[in-house]
């Protein structure tokens, strides 16, 4: 999903996301994180993420993708190696990002 | 559909039509479609496979009124409005109990059903009650609509179109399931003051029915005062069952029985919840976890246990097994006392546990903290009525344990963490002031609390049911194989992280001073 949502739509959709992950993935997170989240959460956008919607790439934002991933490396990677691959496939991603060569209007330019 | 097309129709429906067709027109389908005589009364099995192949012309179904239908099935009605154009009087209910009966055994119709019934024009009185697979209803494609009982539909969460009913003089509505969301409700208490001879609403409805403003706290004068019209003034005292009010509030314990109470207690309780809430909790600035805490306390420091109703007839006026239930299970329900009620809980400090759950839902929801009433069994549970697993498993048969049945809450607005507002204020009044029933996981409570089948995900299907359980494990992997996050650089991360932390650093040093 590309298009641009708000900080507290993506709180909303994290909340979802949390909710269907259910309860050791609660029980990790920090009250105060799981506080902020539910309060400022946009509770009327939050309502099209039901229990039939399907979450992935597709339904939820990227900044709800990213603050989920930083969840998962902060509280609920059990051991040091499951937090190194993912911060290692984030780090690979990056370094995609900055050797992608210049799009065709770039180039014009 | 052609005239003389012939129609066949599920059992339970057509059961109901053979049975109007010969009370009121004189067409006796048994001898028409077996021979034999026409049967009154319970049918045998055999009966009820012969009725599967009786037919009916469009003519007689176009006959029919009325149809008071038990015990159907998800897509029984499903063309209801269609097969049956000038029906005036449709019941619709059901008497299993989706809470402890294996879900292949709870007769419900679903929401296919009930959006034909929504299509009935010609109706003019509607129950719905007991169906289990229902979410929401519309009524506003029923004009003629006078009279309207909707109650103990436990996954009814909504119910719209109740402020397009210029006819309606009868509203009942109560033990609908826990969020129960009726649009407009004060708006069609005012706009029918004239018409509405007799109001009977779910106790947790009553913020909804004066138009409650739980971010400032107004409600809607003029809602308040329809009530007031309508009900011919509000009495004091007029407090019980036996009560003359024609606005009234009731609690529903079961299918069976319920907690009535008439509008001057439930304007007393009221005022009691707001006092309660406006001295535990700031007017803004709170969390909800501050809110569920605070209140927890207050029951806990407040409220006690009526260990006695259990031995006393004059309380309980008898113990009584609700169906699905084993034979020696003694509920502790007083008609008179109403210690199952959030009356009791918040008026007298004295209740049993759904008492407790109760007082509880209507303090939070005066906050707009959505709950819900969780049935349960004290114990361990090994059970595993809430497994999505045996819920969706055609052979999964529980013995159920004849323990103590019990009521708990869940915090919808907070991850569905439960809470037991009844044993933290035990656990309180004997000194252990940890409160640690409070907002716990599934996992968590269901160490000494067996959750009844409606915690499997509550749905109307199992096919839903089976869906859902698919979506939460695909989104579980993907979280855990980390294919989600596979179009992801740390700097977006990062990013989020930090908008997070300045929030939860906001939050910290919140004005009202918390620290968490």
């Amino acid at each position: 999903m590309e298009e641009h949502i708000n900080k507290s739509q993506v709180y909303a959709e994290v909340y979802a996301a949390l909710s269907a992950l259910g309860g050791e993935y609660i029980r990790k997170t920090p009250q105060k994180v799981l506080d902020v989240i539910a309060d400022r959460r946009d509770k009327q956008y939050g309502q099209k993420f039901d229990e039939n919607t399907p979450l992935n790439e597709k339904t939820l934002s990227k900044e709800a993708i990213a603050m989920l991933a930083s969840l998962k490396l902060d509280y609920w990677c059990k051991t040091a190696s499951e937090k190194q691959t993912l911060q290692d496939l984030l780090s690979l991603h990056d370094k995609k990002r900055s050797k992608q060569p210049l799009s065709k209007d770039n180039k014009k330019a | 559909m052609e005239n003389d097309e012939l129609i066949k129709l599920p059992v339970s429906l057509a059961s109901e039509v053979v049975r109007q067709l010969n009370n009121f027109h004189r067409i006796n389908k048994w001898k028409e479609c077996c021979g034999c005589e026409y049967k009154s009364g319970e049918l045998t099995k055999e009966d009820l496979e012969k009725l599967k192949n009786f037919t009916f012309t469009k003519e007689e179904l176009g006959k029919i009124w009325k149809l008071n239908i038990v015990n159907a099935s998800a897509g029984d009605l499903k063309n209801i409005a269609e097969l049956f154009p000038n029906l005036r009087i449709l019941s619709v209910e059901s008497s299993s109990d989706d809470a402890y009966q294996v879900p292949r055994n709870v007769s419900s119709i679903g929401d296919e059903d009930i959006d034909s019934i929504g299509k009935c024009r010609s109706l003019e009185n509607l129950t719905i009650a007991n169906q289990a697979r229902i979410t929401d209803i519309d009524l506003s494609q029923l004009p003629k609509l006078r009279e309207a009982n909707i109650s103990n539909n436990t996954n009814l969460v909504a119910i719209s179109g109740i402020d397009k009913l210029p006819e309606l003089d009868s509203l009942t509505c109560y033990g609908n399931e826990g969020r129960q969301e009726i649009k407009n409700l004060d708006k069609a208490i005012v706009q029918n003051k004239e018409k509405l001879k007799r109001i009977d609403l779910d106790v947790q409805l009553f913020p909804k029915a004066i138009g409650y403003n739980h971010l400032d706290g107004t409600y809607n004068q003029e809602a308040m005062d329809a009530i007031e019209y309508i009900n011919g003034g509000i009495r004091k005292g007029s407090s019980r069952i036996k009560t003359d009010d024609k606005v009234t509030w009731t609690e529903s314990l079961n299918i069976l029985s319920n907690i009535t109470i008439g509008t001057h207690s439930m304007l007393e309780m009221h005022n009691k919840a707001c006092q309660i809430l406006h001295e535990i909790l700031p007017p803004n600035n709170f969390s909800t976890v501050d809110a569920v805490v605070a209140v927890e306390k207050y029951l806990a420091e407040n409220v006690t246990y009526a260990d006695d109703a259990c031995n006393q007839p004059s309380r309980t006026l008898g113990g009584y097994t609700a169906p699905g239930r084993p034979g020696n299970v003694r509920m502790m329900i007083s008609y008179e006392k109403g210690i199952n009620g959030a009356y009791d809980c918040l008026m007298h400090n004295e209740c049993v546990c759904q008492g407790y759950t109760r007082g509880e839902r209507y303090l939070l929801g005066l906050k707009g903290i959505k709950t819900s009433e969780v049935n349960c069994i004290g114990g361990k549970d090994t059970l595993g009525l809430a497994d999505p697993k045996n819920y969706n498993d055609d052979t999964f048969n529980p013995s159920l344990p004849k323990g103590a049945y019990h009521s708990i809450i869940r915090i919808d607005d907070y991850y569905c963490l439960y809470s037991d507002p009844c044993w933290n204020a035990t656990y309180y009044q004997r000194g252990d002031k940890s409160m640690p029933y409070t907002l716990l996981t599934k996992e968590e409570i269901s160490k000494d609390h067996i959750l009844s089948f409606r915690e499997a995900g509550i749905s109307y299907n199992n096919t839903s049911q089976v869906k859902r359980s698919k979506i939460k494990e695909s989104f579980e992997k993907s979280v855990k194989h980390n294919a989600l996050f596979k179009n992801l650089g740390a700097s977006d991360v990062k990013a989020q992280r930090a908008s997070l932390q300045q929030d939860v650093m906001g939050i910290v040093r919140g004005a009202n001073g918390r620290t968490y």
